[in-house]
């Protein structure tokens, strides 16, 4: 087999995948479309009423729910690759969690009669993001160098410090006002309409493409830190700019639909078992695992409880915690 | 390409690793780095490599302060190989291999005609090329060696610094390595930095051998020169037979006596 077949083929089969998936999510739910039926809606031929559920309710939220994952997979695969740690992710390293505080805390705000505007959640949750990833990286760093598992230390340190104050700040909320919080923190995309998409879309795209023209330096990020300064690259400097492109594709993963756990840990993962550990092919392929893992975690979540919903967060978690601890239990990734 | 070393002084929270150390590589020579474990030779190559910054003195490469390089300006003149590399251990040989070209690469550029026969070649003088499309994690520890041997090499710099490259390798692997080396020398004219714990190996390939204890030089001349029994005593605590290499006539240190802890615990 050639090397361009290798590693075309698990992008035609994971697109594929992602395609079947789509297809039955925007079938599914209280109307069932069938794919001729969804097919004329989309090419806006059919029924008013089925055109609306498909281009004004599941669509948005499919839409969204792929781009949230893609974010939340390349930040994952970047942040595995500069930690050289294979557990490391957006939830473990706390960046989550800083969202998560940012957005309660402008949940607070609003009880205490200071209205914000809800689009400043995501600006909200972005800055969330970059608040914990340099308090992260600061708490890691020692002589102005950054070990891998120090960073992955501080992550968990400070995973349990934020956590304790989102609650706290969340215990405080009247019950509509913290149920909107636990909502938005267990990582839902209930309610998605165009203009989160609209918004995320952009973000993304300049972040993939800042993140396209790294991947060789980030192949050499992933060796030992002599090994890659030996091969020209200035190491300190560079880990630090794909690190802020992780945190703010992190960030705009979360912005909208909250903390989608495990989709930034397990996504890289499928796509380095499928293609090996090069970013160029691993990264892109990550990117379309994050989306389908996202999107089959939302269809999950609103049809097996129907009419009950379950968000998409608690739904990935439940799918990827046992991945984590199997990762944990089996030593993956070691390097030698 | 001059590389040279003035009074270094490095170290690690209160542990002295170089102390006022200068040396001068010879640009076309193979320079053997030898020394008791801890003695600061894989200290040195990055002091010497840019890869650490002593706390004083300072390494010239062409008569400039190494600093002022940008480590890709270095690193096409310079090709470091450390003691103890880590890679992902799903990646190909080849790949691996196809690292050493980084410095010579713009970004969004694949590679080039030039590239990869630059890692062919590599792979070839590294006798590695039918493992090149293996995995690392699937090769034995002589044949991973040799990868990252393959990675140096197809940097195709001036001035090879090798930190330990045999550790690893079975007795034939030792002597393909050691030919390979004074191949490079010879007919390619680069210049050789190599770490061996070998002497004997060291004294048959180097043009000079500099040996390094408690991070200064305490030896450092032609092999024959330095290859003393006071010598070994001093800085290795061995006692040993010199004799002459039937084959070059160059030194070969017959250990047969050792104090674990230097000359003072002798009766
Ligand atoms: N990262 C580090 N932190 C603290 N001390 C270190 C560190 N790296 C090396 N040292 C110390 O510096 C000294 C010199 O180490 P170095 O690796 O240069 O020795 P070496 O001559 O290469 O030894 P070996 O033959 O065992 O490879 C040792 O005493 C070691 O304990
Ligand atoms: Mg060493």
């Amino acid at each position: 087999m050639t090397k361009t077949m290798k590693t075309a083929s698990p992008i035609l089969i994971v697109g594929l995948v992602f395609l079947a998936l789509a297809t039955l999510s925007l079938g599914t739910g209280s109307m069932n479309i069938d794919p001729p039926a969804l097919f004329s809606a989309l090419l806006g031929t059919s029924d008013p009423g089925t055109s609306l559920i498909v281009w004004s309710i599941r669509l948005p939220r499919l839409v969204l729910a792929a781009l949230a994952g893609a974010s939340l997979a390349l930040a994952g695969a970047v942040l595995q690759g500069i930690t050289r740690n294979g557990l490391a992710d957006p939830g473990i390293l706390g960046l989550t969690a800083g969202a998560g505080l940012a957005v309660t805390g402008l949940i607070w705000l609003q009880s205490h009669g200071i209205a914000v505007e809800p689009h400043w959640r995501p600006a909200a949750a972005f800055a969330g993001a970059a608040f914990a990833a340099l308090v992260t990286a600061v708490a890691a760093q020692r002589d102005g160098a950054i070990a891998p598992v120090r960073l992955l230390l501080a992550g968990i340190g400070m995973n349990a410090l934020i956590g304790a104050a989102t609650l706290v700040i969340a215990m405080g909320l009247d019950q509509q006002l913290y149920s909107a919080a636990v909502v938005w923190l267990s990582g839902s995309l209930s309610g998605a309409g165009w203009s989160a998409s609209t918004t995320l879309a952009p973000w993304l795209a300049i972040l993939a493409l800042a993140l396209a023209a790294q991947t060789r330096r980030l192949d050499l990020l992933s060796l030992d830190d002599e090994t890659a300064a030996g091969r020209g690259l200035a190491v300190d400097r560079c880990r630090l700019r794909v690190a802020a492109i992780a945190v703010g594709l992190a960030g705009a993963g979360v912005a909208f639909s909250g903390g989608i756990g495990f989709v930034g840990l397990v996504a890289p993962h499928m796509a380095r078992l499928m293609v090996g550990p090069k970013h160029a092919v691993a990264l892109p392929l990550a990117a379309l695992c994050g989306a389908a893992v996202t999107v089959a975690a939302d269809l999950i979540g609103r049809t097996v409880f129907a009419p009950l919903e379950l968000p998409a967060g608690i739904v990935a978690s439940a799918l990827g915690a046992p991945w984590f601890i199997w990762l944990m239990w089996n030593g993956k990734d070691k390097k030698g | 390409m001059t590389i040279e070393a003035r009074h270094l002084h490095f170290h690690y929270d209160n542990e002295t690793v170089l102390n006022d150390l200068s040396l001068s590589i010879i640009p076309g020579e193979i320079t053997a780095l030898v020394g008791p474990n801890g003695s600061g030779k894989s200290t040195l190559l990055k002091a010497l490599s840019r890869i650490l910054r002593p706390q004083s003195g300072e390494v010239l490469l062409e008569g400039k302060p190494i600093q002022s390089w940008s480590a890709r300006a270095v690193a096409r003149r310079l090709a470091l190989l450390p003691q103890s590399p880590e890679a992902p251990m799903g990646l190909s040989v080849r790949d691996l291999a196809g690292y050493g070209r980084h410095p010579w690469r713009r970004a969004f550029q694949g590679s080039g005609p030039e590239d990869r026969a630059a890692v062919d070649r590599a792979l070839g003088l590294t006798g590695m090329t039918s493992f090149a499309d293996r995995m690392l994690g699937s090769l034995s520890g002589g044949q991973r060696q040799r990868a990252w041997i393959a990675m140096a090499l197809s940097q195709e710099t001036d001035v090879l610094m090798l930190d330990e490259p045999t550790s690893f390798l079975d007795m034939a692997h030792q002597v393909e390595l050691m030919q390979l080396v004074e191949r490079l020398n010879v007919e390619e004219g680069r210049t050789i930095v190599i770490v061996l714990h070998d002497l004997n190996q060291a004294a048959r390939i180097a043009h000079r051998m500099v040996v390094l204890n408690q991070g200064s030089i305490a030896a450092d001349g032609k092999p024959a020169e330095v290859m003393t029994a006071q010598m070994l005593r001093r800085v290795f605590g061995v006692e040993s037979d010199l004799i002459s290499d039937p084959r070059r006539g160059t030194p070969l240190c017959l250990p047969y006596a050792a104090y674990f802890s230097g000359p003072d615990l002798e009766p």
